[in-house]
């Protein structure tokens, strides 16, 4: 269940990330421009934010109501230091899941 | 205003002399503040169960010391920040006031 | 008046205020943060601590020899009002046992009621077992770690070292130690409600000691003794009152520092407009943007963790920096308001003697049937009050808090101590809005939860924290680095900054290892140990200060973080070689908290060598020359801080 939602909150923020104009270009910097066009960038924002929401579930389930919010916080800290540490060096390898 | 004479004229002192009083206004006037917020909210905030109110007040305390600080510096004017902080003041010390004499 | 104004846009002005409340307390912030995380595993350091206790064995609840425990406690105290047997579990393998006398005066039943030891887990906001008007007997006072806080409290006031408090602290700490308010007791002190006990107060004052306590491997029953250290306690007690002033001090300079924080984070929310615009961003290798971008990530990406840290470490000082709120509410008579928190709190009655011996019924069972009404969850302590009597009553509390907002009340089940029949245990309490705000802030503050994740996800949000004051100090130091550059000497204002930034970033991570070196070369019979293994934090402490400013930056930098990184990464050396449990033999015993210290240990002590090479090799770009200022080196002190796991 911890896993499944930090799992969750990654791809969430991957998503989101694959969104944001900035990030996109890096991401897909040698894929074709229709990879980086607005309404794919819009439709990935949601998607991200979507599965971000679903990983809150899982971590209820594991630890209870309050406990749990606390560590769906505490996941979306580490999965977003992860996502912004291979932005920085390695943005294309997150290129073939976010497809 | 006309007494102030050549401090006021330099513009670092002058400088420095608003950041002290700002810094002196939002370390004491707003700790002030927060002490009598948290007096007044602790006595006079209405729960049945009464720490509720004592732990409550403590919280908001720290709060209102909080957003005195950023009001301080804030503010475009020391006496718009020095306002500030005495009309919640007051109002807090009347309604203790008020709760003593009830 | 107004002729002193100044009228500034927000932004610049919010930006004055983010960097100097930052600034200004930035150093012992830094420290506090540090050490603060290293507190969430303040038992698993403990437990490092005392090499004696590593070869405990790792058993199942319904393997420990409970029959010796037993056998052991009639033996050392066959009178006692009260046994507690503390279980094995992921943060301490060992059996505790400790034990409450009868109380001198006042046995009359009825007179006393108990309330279930601990139900009220942790906290002295509500002032938890103020039983002083009632049985202010010889027994509070000499209740033992697990579950006196009487005897905690009154062991506070009186041993003035924090960490002297526990001369021979046997890595097992109960998860209800608090941070009570110091005044409240000493009110409590000085108007006990019932005068009774001033002069056996006195009596008991004198010796120091605490109650008395046994620590046993849990299979066979064999009792261990650990060496006296402060262990784990030394740093948490630390970096919320410092040391080696009075305590009370040492409080008042921690919220007064927490606060500035508060003021910190909150400005600098505002004056960084762009939050979730630049919320990935990065971008390594680029001197000062580097730098902020760092200090932006690592504040921005565990904000939620810092504003509830902050706020809550406030909360917990509530009740000396807040003390109108009490003294209008209750006309300063903190004791009513302790009586009022404590009249919600679930009363069982005491058990009366009945003066019949009766054999005590099969533990094993107890806990057994205890972890299936809870549906898995450990059984963390047992409490035996009239142990031997044929009205003993076990107690069994769970291991851990398994809900944020009622933090103080740890599920516990009743037992009839001879036939093992299921007694009424009254209902918890449901906490009131407010009460459940209070202990959500408390509990995560302190991190008691009964599994490991969250745990984790707190030190690792703490890591965070540490890097973003670091780099929040270091920024300010490379800008002005840059623009100081053509100058022939840095002004002296920054040259201190400079100075202060080495020692204590790095400075701290050597005073931690060689802490911890300390305990193992400190022969463990040496008298007053404990108290050098501290000195010795303190003394390396302040040779990096000198060495700071004897040296020239970079070659103190470098210096600093290559000792501290090869101090730390030789942590599971100097365990495997001064008695301690090696690392292969703690993962293949399955004791988790030891390798986990070791492993950490390891990862900390690379990433400081790394970042001490970094800092190194980094040749500052032309313009930055006259400084030499290494902190332009993007990698370096984001990883020293991150050491702060040391």
């Amino acid at each position: 269940m911890n896993l499944l939602s930090l799992a969750l909150v990654f791809w969430g923020f991957a998503a989101i990330a694959a969104g944001m104009e900035r990030h996109a270009r890096d991401i897909f910097a040698a894929s074709p421009s229709s990879m980086r066009s607005p309404r794919v960038r819009r439709l990935r924002l949601l998607a991200g934010y979507l599965l971000l929401a679903l990983a809150l579930p899982p971590a209820i389930a594991a630890h209870g109501l309050s406990i749990g919010v606390s560590v769906w916080f505490g996941f979306l800290a580490l999965a977003s230091t992860a996502l912004a540490l291979i932005l920085s060096w390695r943005p294309r390898i997150l290129r073939r899941v976010l497809r | 205003m006309k007494t102030q004479g050549w401090l006021v004229s330099n513009p670092t002192v002058r400088h420095r002399i608003d950041v002290g009083l700002r810094t002196g206004l939002a370390a004491f006037g707003g700790y002030g503040l927060a002490l009598l917020g948290a007096a007044a909210l602790a006595a006079g905030l209405p729960f049945d169960f009464k720490p509720d109110a004592v732990s409550l007040a403590v919280m908001l305390g720290f709060l209102l010391h909080l957003t005195a600080v950023l009001w301080a510096f804030a503010a475009a004017t020391l006496l718009r920040a020095a306002l500030g902080l005495a009309v919640p003041a007051a109002f807090f010390g009347l309604w203790l006031l008020s709760l003593h004499y009830r | 008046m107004t002729t002193f104004d100044q009228a500034r846009p927000l932004r610049q002005s919010m930006s004055w205020l983010h960097t100097w409340s930052g600034l200004t307390l930035g150093w012992l912030l830094f420290a506090v943060y540090v050490t603060g995380t290293l507190s969430y595993f303040r038992n698993e350091i403990t437990f490092w601590m005392q090499p004696e206790l590593h070869r405990a064995q790792v058993v199942a609840p319904e393997r420990i020899a409970y029959d010796r425990a037993l056998a052991l406690l009639a033996r050392e105290a066959p009178d006692a009002q009260q046994w507690t047997i503390t279980l094995p579990g992921a943060r301490n393998p060992t059996l505790g046992l400790s034990w409450q006398s009868p109380p001198a005066e006042n046995r009359q039943p009825g007179a006393a009621r108990e309330r279930p030891a601990n139900r009220e887990g942790a906290r002295g906001e509500e002032g938890a077992r103020e039983n002083r008007g009632r049985d202010r007997g010889a027994a509070t006072r000499e209740r033992p770690g697990a579950d006196g806080e009487g005897a905690r409290r009154e062991n506070r006031e009186r041993v003035q070292a924090a960490t002297r408090e526990r001369p021979s602290a046997d890595g097992e700490e109960s998860a209800i130690d608090d941070v009570e308010p110091l005044e409240a007791t000493r009110q409590a002190e000085a108007n006990p409600p019932q005068r009774q006990a001033g002069p056996q107060r006195q009596q008991q004052g004198g010796g120091g000691h605490r109650g008395p306590r046994l620590v046993l491997d849990p299979a066979s029953g064999e009792t261990l003794e650990g060496r006296a250290t402060a262990g784990g306690n030394f740093l948490y007690r630390f970096h919320f009152e410092l040391y080696g002033m009075d305590r009370i001090w040492g409080r008042w300079i921690v919220g007064i520092a927490t606060m500035f924080m508060f003021v910190a984070l909150v400005s600098g929310v505002i004056v960084h407009r762009r939050i979730f615009k630049d919320f990935f961003t990065f971008r390594p290798g680029k001197g000062k943007r580097s730098w902020l971008d760092g200090h932006n990530a690592s504040s921005v990406l565990s904000l939620p963790f810092h504003l509830i840290i902050t706020f809550s470490g406030l909360v917990l000082f509530g009740h000396m920096m807040m003390p109108t709120a009490f003294q209008s509410a209750y006309q300063g008579n903190f004791l009513a308001y302790r009586e009022a928190m404590r009249a919600r709190m679930p009363q069982s009655e005491t058990p009366r003697p009945s003066g019949e011996r009766a054999p005590l019924t099969d533990l094993a069972a107890l806990v057994a049937a205890a972890q299936q009404t809870w549906g898995g969850k450990p059984v963390g302590s047992i409490a035996i009050t009239l142990p031997g009597d044929r009205n003993a009553v076990v107690e069994l509390r769970q291991m851990g808090f398994p809900s944020l907002t009622n933090g103080r009340n740890v599920p516990a089940l009743r037992f009839n101590g001879v036939t093992g029949e299921r007694l009424a245990t009254p209902a918890l309490p449901e906490p009131g809005a407010v009460q459940a705000i209070g202990s959500a802030l408390n509990l995560l503050h302190r991190g008691f939860f009964a599994t490991p994740v969250p745990r984790w996800l707190l030190f690792l949000s703490g890591v965070g924290g540490s890097l973003m004051i670091a780099s929040g100090l270091l920024v300010w130091s490379v800008a002005r680095a840059r623009k100081t550059s053509g100058a022939a000497r840095a002004p002296w204002g920054h040259r201190l900054v400079e100075v202060l930034n080495i020692a204590s970033i790095a400075g701290l991570m050597v005073a931690i290892a060689v802490h911890f070196w300390a305990n193992r070369l400190i022969p463990a019979d040496w008298p007053a140990r404990a108290d050098w293994e501290i000195r010795a934090f303190f003394i390396a402490w302040a040779v990096t200060f000198v060495h700071a400013i004897a040296r020239r930056p970079k070659a103190a930098w470098v210096e600093q973080l290559a000792c501290a990184g090869g101090l730390s990464a030789l942590l599971p050396l100097i365990n495997a070689a001064t008695g301690g449990l090696a690392l292969p033999g703690s993962i293949g015993r399955g004791l988790g908290l030891l390798a986990g210290f070791d492993l950490c240990a390891l990862a900390i002590g690379a990433g400081l060598l790394f970042a001490a090479y970094k800092v190194r090799r980094h040749a500052p770009p032309a313009r930055f020359a006259a400084s030499g200022d290494p902190a332009t080196e993007p990698g370096a002190p984001l990883r020293e801080a991150a050491e702060e796991a040391a």
